[in-house]
């Protein structure tokens, strides 16, 4: 393994985003993976309710943990002043009005209203989702470029259509084979941001070096609970178990986005030039 | 000899002048009466041949003042504003404190005060640039090797950027650094290809 200067931080200081942004991604899967119902021609009341209910309660609740990350938590309303500018500003618009186009549904009741707050809702999650990913796409965070933008989007689904598939009257033709299909696109991507994790392709200087020492056992677990367990569960019909490990699996998966952050800095940038002088 | 166009502002690193000394670093942390933890200058050393003998030279790095901030770019509470001289500032009334700047910055200029909740960075001292001054740290550089760039907008001279220092199309950074080609202490540029 290439030597890499440690850079060690006194304590890990994105709980509170790992919380956030998988919340997030479970709260936004659910509302996709009900749009996606709609577009199929098969929604269903009951299934809408608990969506609508359930993506609140997890995005609402991971937007106000993820202010106690901010040094000014009074100001947190000033993370709105760049919507369409900033990525950032765009995700926490998206995160603030997403939970309340899905309460607004549930408000409405059933009807045209219930089902437009429902299908608006559907497309705030998409986009959040989206958003999750790209708003990590900087000029100097190489590790979280790439594939690693996609994760969000294809995480999200995946745990949307796993929760479909608990709704055991919902069996239509295409659900199973979603559910499949988003699990492998998600360990597709996991796959190559993992690739593209390693120090000689010249990353920069890990945040965390006791993660990062430990990055390939930490994603072997990913993998594990986020895609090849959850699989095993949902053939066996062992829905429940599939989603509960799933969860598991985004949790850490978070964790790991943030453990095995980067920075491409000068300090990064002197240590490459000293590693090819030496190699 | 080449001419290189650039912003109004921003700083000139001679690196055949520069010795490490730190005092830009000092000069700095006392102007701006910067908290413990928060560093806006920093010297990084490249000793190419890993030996007291062998060529090194510093960087001597701040803020570097882009033309295209990625702070700037990615904050969402609007608390970067870039003068029209080019200089690149931070306020910090409106920072909410979120790091999301320090994530962006390829280069590692923003630091957080963890007291204060806020980001804070170089501001190439305005207050005194605005009253026809220099930076602390220029001013207090003992051999000129940290300078300013000139008023005109065009520099003459020998220029390139030295291996270590971060993709000049990331952001396009206003530092230039001036090669070697005499001074108080004349050291050889070794480009990395010749190294390798």
């Amino acid at each position: 393994m290439s030597p890499v200067r440690p850079r060690q931080r006194e304590r890990f200081t994105e709980t509170t985003l790992v919380i956030f942004t998988s919340l997030a991604i479970g709260g936004a899967g659910l509302l996709a993976a009900d749009l996606l119902l709609h577009l199929g021609g098969t929604p269903d009341q009951r299934f809408s309710r608990f969506v609508l209910a359930a993506s609140a309660i997890m995005i609402g609740t991971g937007l106000m943990v993820s202010t106690a990350h901010l040094g000014k938590m009074r100001r947190a309303w000033r993370a709105l002043s760049r919507t369409g500018r900033s990525t950032l500003s765009t995700e926490v618009l998206l995160a603030t009005v997403t939970p309340l186009l899905a309460l607004a549904g549930l408000a409405a009741g059933a009807g045209v209203a219930s089902t437009l707050f429902e299908i608006a809702a559907g497309v705030g999650g998409l986009l959040l989702l989206i958003a999750l990913g790209y708003v990590y796409d900087l000029r100097g965070q190489q590790g979280w470029r790439g594939p690693a933008t996609r994760i969000p989007l294809s995480q999200g689904l995946a745990f949307g259509m796993l929760a479909v598939l608990l709704f055991s009257d919902l069996q239509t033709a295409y659900l199973r084979p979603a559910a499949v299909a988003f699990i492998l696109l998600d360990m597709l991507f996991h796959l190559l941001r993992w690739r593209r994790l390693d120090p000689d392709r010249h990353i920069g200087t890990p945040a965390y070096f006791s993660v990062f020492a430990q990055r390939h056992l930490l994603l072997l677990l990913r993998l594990l609970f986020g895609g090849i367990l959850p699989l095993g569960a949902a053939a066996t019909g062992s829905i429940i178990q599939a989603v509960v490990l799933y969860s598991g699996g985004i949790m850490l998966d978070r964790f790991l986005f943030y453990g095995l952050g980067f920075r491409h800095d000068h300090e990064a940038e002197i240590e490459h030039v000293e590693r090819l002088i030496r190699s | 000899m080449s001419t290189v166009e650039h912003q109004k502002a921003g700083f000139l690193l001679d690196l055949s002048r520069c010795v490490g000394c730190g005092s830009c670093v000092l000069a700095c942390r006392l102007e701006n009466e910067l908290p413990g933890g928060v560093t806006w200058r920093r010297v990084l050393p490249l000793n190419l041949d890993r030996h007291p003998q062998g060529p090194t030279y510093h960087f001597s790095v701040a803020c570097h003042h882009c033309e295209e901030p990625a702070c700037l770019e990615a904050c969402p509470a609007a608390a970067y504003q870039k003068r029209e001289d080019g200089v690149v500032l931070l306020l910090q009334e409106r920072c909410v404190g979120c790091r999301y700047c320090e994530m962006a910055c390829p280069f590692g200029a923003p630091s957080y005060d963890e007291v204060a909740g806020v980001m804070t960075k170089c501001n190439l001292c305005v207050h005194r640039l605005d009253e026809g001054g220099k930076p602390a740290c220029v001013e207090v550089c003992p051999t000129g090797a940290l300078g300013l760039l000139p008023e005109e907008g065009v520099l003459e001279g020998s220029f390139g950027d030295p291996p270590g220092f971060v993709d000049r199309a990331e952001c396009r950074p206003s530092i230039r650094f001036r090669r070697p080609g005499g001074g108080l202490r004349h050291q050889r540029l070794v480009s990395l290809e010749e190294r390798i």
